[in-house]
């Protein structure tokens, strides 16, 4: 010891500096990072080698965000001490911080090696290895971490997740009961009793997962008899779970009807009900069959037999529990004809004579049958005229004998009957008709916002995004404190394009109007979407690819948070909630609002490969020639006018821009240190001038492929960019699953396989080229190549992949499918070759407009006097679909609505209208007179 | 037809997606991810046939206080599904979760002054006082409202007998109020 402390070498310090090291650890502890910086450098100045002192200054400077010499520090002192724990476990913090998870279960590893028995260490290392579902390495780092301090239960309840998560079922119950042994008697106060009951239902999940029913319903009761067991409902729902999955059917009957008893409005439990009487699930919804596991048929796929039991099973249910509102709606998903119109009046009736705007999206699930939405229109073509006659329903049907019941008089009952049969023709396409009917709405109750949003909606059916967002905006104005009339006038300016305009809505509702921030932090992920979306229409990919992929840090963060619960869940007991969690994060990136995030990016980065900057020019004149002259002169003044916006704007951008730099100055001299990032390219700039969008592209792809590979969307924007890319042999694998998911028929498919076909053929001829010298070696390999061959000759249901074999698919696919909808004549159209154009355009608009959506019908049109330069069908198109959907500002519509131009322009403030008074009927009516459109 | 029914890990996206769309006050996903981990009893979600949240409870335990209560963090119902009864019966759902899991004695909450619609659906519907006045994190201002559960005032009126009952034997015999601590742990046990 004596040699060593006159000899300093690079590990060992004396007694002044070794204190002064335990200092600057609690300092770092305590989140003193200057002040344990000092102390590093008191130390350094003497050993300015010390490998220990040089990592935590390293890890200190971490903390307040100087990452550079953060790692050059750390780095250092392992190297100078690659023997010190110390530095290895902060060489896995540093990294840790950065979520480089996989790096720094390496580096606690490394730290494990110098010092076999750290707790620390091994706790931190167990995080990590279940954040980064190292399952095998969790249980091993358990497992030691037990046999090490076998007194702490916490150990004991993480050893047996970690069984369970590996499946092993049995011991993991074992190590459960072993502890339970040790702490019978504890439990006294409230928060340990809930514990306690949390414990003994996550041993009774652990068995059920392990198909051990038996036992599991035998904790459960042994639970209940001791009063220990403190989640009534969760063990009603567990026994009657085991009960469905053991075949006491009986039991798992009497369990669910005590359940509904419960709730009634509770589907799953009704589901559950049902599957206990061996019939199908009743409801339509895809949640509540799930829940029981799929048991049998959809609705209209019942034996008459089926349907008579479901019929009296219902009875019981409406006399059992007569305000049930599920009792009485199920019915409708399998009832038909005479009974169903019986029943569906008597269920509709309440939500008349109350007013409950919901009543059409209850109904909506019903349209999936052609005869019912028939039904339907019938009966409230009923109601209304019994309304508009007497001011009365009439008397129900099913109740003859009782014509003398006469029915009350219900003066708000029509209004909300008409309003539920414009949402009907709205749903069955009669723009015409729902539009008159939501107008009479209007007329007859001037202060009904539902109505307004409901127009607006039919517009944007009907192809008229600018009077759909006038009349969102419209709803909001007349309730300016409703978040909802906000939000769906914010959403319709986008869809509008209205950039500027929804962003200025939308901050009414954020904190100091910073709404971009404000809404990112709170991680509002449909604004973002709707905002990139809107930029990508415009074609500003940098901002449209800055909105798309703040969805993709958001569910970074979203995986992040899972982090600091694995400790807490083991400490609170919840451990059921938190096997739902780990399952959930699991599944995470499948998450419908990730793809149309990731989705939305890719697609940006697919417009920018597709047309390389500079090719704005040509975009424009495309745009043009598409356009009647009118259109033309329309287009020009509209641009022209933007461009004076622009200039203004960036005028004004730059004055306020130089305004925040010197508040920011001034704040940030205020708190001492620049505490936030400033983000370097706000507008996506950098982003959209990479070298490489489909590289970036596919780098997005990764994942979704990985969690979402069962979505047809995600294998056709994958086709599009190795495609893109000629990476063949995934662009045949994304094909190959694209036809597996939607089946040959489907359009999408027939493009990509046509496409393919063409593709690999083109890169044999590129290989054969190379082989007779002619090629610049960036050829196929055979082998690759020989198996592109056979998968796309697969795909063509040929045996051998030639030009005749593609074209006698393209062919005979065209003749099954293409005069079927107006999408398979599009796909049939895109994919002929230049002599089959002609008759594909022919046969396009022979299926004409009719029967498709405004969506299919404004791609069509482009695909005419795009792709298919045909401008001639392409007038011809649009002249069909202007008389098809007279509403539509796409089309030129002849009944479009005329909006007050620019009422956009100006930002939107909190005061429109009659500010708060909108909500006056003095307001109103003043909003209402505004209102009359035609 | 709307089904209520507990929530689970994998509402806990669409309720923050309803909450952005109806209510000022929002929240990052880890604080309704704390919520479902630490009382997972005492969320409920209202979801439509198409499987869409629109409506949610969110709710906690206020763990540190003297008296066992829960407490209503947020409750949104959509514009879209009102006059239906959701929130009266997600908060039902919530405050028997509050008593029977967790013995609470009262529920608390806050609502903005300026909110009339919820403040009627508290007081009028579901027996709600006002106690005193509380603020929002934007300055405005809200009540402080409190349920008090059958539970908790059978809980309170034990209290204030043993209260009453320790008095007179203070009076008799000079005890110190020990007991009184005693009378109060009991009362949190229910």
């Amino acid at each position: 010891m004596a040699s060593k402390q006159s000899q300093p070498d690079n590990r060992t310090l004396p007694s002044k500096e070794t204190a002064l090291f335990r200092q600057l650890a609690k300092q770092y502890e305590t989140k003193q990072y200057k002040k344990g910086i000092k102390n590093a450098d008191a130390i350094l100045k003497k050993f300015p080698e010390h490998g220990e002192t040089l990592a935590m200054k390293g890890l200190l400077l971490n903390c307040l965000d100087r990452k550079e010499e953060a790692y050059e520090l750390v780095k250092r002192g392992v190297k100078n001490d690659l023997r010190s724990h110390v530095c290895w476990h902060v060489y896995g913090l540093l990294y840790r911080s950065d979520r480089e998870y996989d790096e720094a279960i390496k580096c606690y590893k490394n730290a494990l090696r110098m010092d076999r028995e750290n707790l620390t260490v091994m706790r931190d290392l167990a995080l990590l290895q279940i954040q980064m579902r190292d399952m095998p390495g969790f249980l091993e780092t358990r497992q030691t971490l037990l046999e090490l301090k076998s007194n702490n239960k916490h150990n004991w309840i993480s050893f047996a997740l970690a069984h369970h998560l590996n499946g092993h079922h049995e011991v993991a119950v074992k190590v459960l009961e072993s502890y339970e042994a040790t702490v019978e008697d504890e439990g006294a106060s409230s928060g340990e009793a809930y514990e306690h009951s949390e414990l003994l239902l996550y041993k009774a999940l652990v068995l059920e997962e392990g198909g051990m029913h038996e036992e599991a319903l035998a904790v459960l009761e042994a639970g209940t008899a001791a009063k220990r067991l403190r989640d009534p409902l969760g063990v009603r729902e567990q026994q009657a779970r085991l009960f469905l999955a053991m075949g006491r059917r009986e039991d798992a009957a009497a369990a669910y009807r005590a359940l509904v008893a419960i709730n009634t409005e509770n589907h799953r439990y009704h589901a559950g009900l049902m599957a206990a009487l061996q019939l199908p699930p009743a409801g339509t919804a895809g949640a509540a069959g799930a829940a029981v596991g799929a048991a049998g048929a959809a609705g209209g796929e019942l034996s008459e037999e089926q349907r008579r039991r479901l019929a009296e099973a219902y009875a019981e249910l409406q006399r059992e529990h007569p305000h049930s509102v599920a009792a009485r709606r199920i019915p409708l998903d399998f009832l038909e004809g005479e009974e169903f119109v019986a029943a569906a009046d008597a269920y509709v009736r309440r939500y008349l004579l109350r007013g409950i705007p919901s009543l059409f999206s209850d109904m909506k699930p019903l349209y999936r049958s052609a005869s019912k939405a028939a039904l339907l229109g019938q009966l409230f073509e009923r109601l209304a005229a019994s309304l508009e006659q007497s001011g009365a329903l009439p008397p129900l049907q099913g109740a003859e004998g009782c014509e003398q019941q006469q029915q009350q008089p219900a003066p708000q009952a029509l209004v909300w009957t008409l309003f539920y049969l414009a949402q009907h023709h709205d749903k069955l396409g009669n723009t015409g008709e729902a539009l008159r009917l939501v107008d009479r709405c209007i007329e007859h109750t001037p202060t009904l916002i539902e109505a307004y949003v409901a127009k607006a909606r039919f517009l944007k059916h009907a192809g008229d995004v600018e009077s759909a967002a006038w009349l969102a905006d419209a709803a909001r104005r007349m309730d300016l404190a409703d978040r909802y009339l906000n939000c769906n006038a914010v959403k319709a300016a986008f869809r509008a394009g209205h950039t500027e305009r929804a962003e200025s809505t939308a901050a009414l509702f954020t904190r100091d109007g910073e709404q971009a921030n404000n809404l990112f932090d709170m991680q509002a992920m449909w604004y973002e979407i709707g905002s990139g979306r809107a930029y990508l229409a415009q074609q500003q990919y940098g901002k449209a690819l800055k909105r798309f992929l703040k969805v993709q840090q958001h569910f970074e963060d979203f995986q992040e948070d899972q982090f600091d619960f694995h400790g807490y869940c083991v400490r609170k007991m919840t451990l059921r909630a938190y096997i739902d969690m780990l399952r959930m994060e699991d599944r995470l990136y499948a998450h419908p609002t990730y793809l149309k995030g990731i989705g939305g990016a890719i697609r940006a980065y697919l417009q920018l490969h597709d047309r390389p900057s500079g090719g704005q020019q040509e975009d424009e004149e495309a745009l043009l020639a598409g356009m009647t002259p009118e259109e033309q002169k329309k287009y020009r003044a509209k641009k022209r006018k933007e461009e004076q916006r622009k200039a203004k704007e960036a005028a004004d951008a730059a004055a306020k821009a130089a305004a925040e730099a010197a508040a920011a100055a001034k704040k940030a001299a205020q708190l001492g240190e620049e505490k936030k990032k400033k983000d370097t390219d706000p507008d996506g700039e950098q982003l959209a001038a990479t070298p490489d969008p489909l590289g970036e592209a596919a780098k997005l792809l990764r994942r979704l492929r990985e969690h979402a590979g069962d979505e047809l969307a995600v294998q056709q924007l994958s086709f599009e960019v190795y495609v893109r890319q000629g990476k063949l042999l995934l662009a045949v694998q994304a094909a190959k699953k694209a036809q597996q998911l939607a089946g040959p028929a489907d359009p999408s498919v027939h493009s990509m396989v046509v496409r393919l076909a063409a593709a690999v053929l083109a890169a044999a001829a590129e290989a054969a080229a190379e082989a007779g010298g002619d090629g610049n070696g960036a050829a196929m390999p055979p082998l690759a190549l020989a198996v592109a061959r056979q998968e796309t000759a697969a795909l063509l249901g040929a045996s051998e992949l030639d030009a005749a074999a593609a074209d006698a698919y393209r062919q005979q696919w065209a003749a099954a499918h293409a005069g079927s909808s107006l999408r398979h004549a599009a796909a049939a159209a895109e994919v002929a070759p230049p002599e089959a154009r002609v008759a594909a355009v022919q046969r396009l608009q022979e299926v004409g407009p009719a029967g498709a959506s405004h969506a299919d019908c404004a791609t069509a049109a482009e695909l005419l006097a795009g792709p298919l330069a045909a401008p001639e069908a392409a007038a011809a198109w649009r002249h069909q679909c202007a008389a098809r959907f007279p509403w539509s500002a796409v089309f030129g519509g002849a009944s479009r609505l005329d909006v007050p131009a620019p009422w956009e322009a100006e930002a939107a403030t909190g005061k429109e209208g009659k500010g708060e008074e909108a909500a006056s009927a003095n307001g109103l009516a003043q909003q209402a007179a505004a209102l009359s459109l035609s | 037809m709307v089904c209520i029914r507990q929530a689970t890990v994998e509402d806990l996206l669409q309720m923050q997606r309803c909450n952005l769309l109806c209510l000022p006050e929002n929240y990052q996903l880890k604080y309704y991810f704390y919520h479902v981990l630490s009382w997972p009893q005492l969320l409920y979600v209202a979801e439509d046939y198409d499987g869409k949240i629109v409506g949610y409870v969110l709710a906690k335990m206020e763990e540190e206080s003297a008296e066992v209560h829960g407490h209503i963090t947020s409750l949104a119902v959509a514009r879209t599904h009102r006059k239906l009864g959701l929130a009266t019966k997600l908060m039902s759902a919530a405050h028997k979760a509050m008593v029977e899991v967790f013995g609470a004695h009262y529920c608390s909450l806050h609502v903005r002054v300026t909110n009339r619609g919820a403040f009627h659906l508290y007081t009028h519907t579901l027996g709600y006082k006002r106690t005193e006045k509380a603020y929002y994190a934007d300055g405005e201002d809200a009540y402080s409202m409190r349920l008090t559960f059958p539970e908790g005032e059978k809980a309170a009126a034990e209290k204030a007998a043993a209260a009453a009952k320790q008095q007179q034997q203070q009076q008799g015999s000079g005890e110190k109020p020990a007991a009184a601590g005693a009378a109060r742990k009991a009362g949190k046990r229910r």
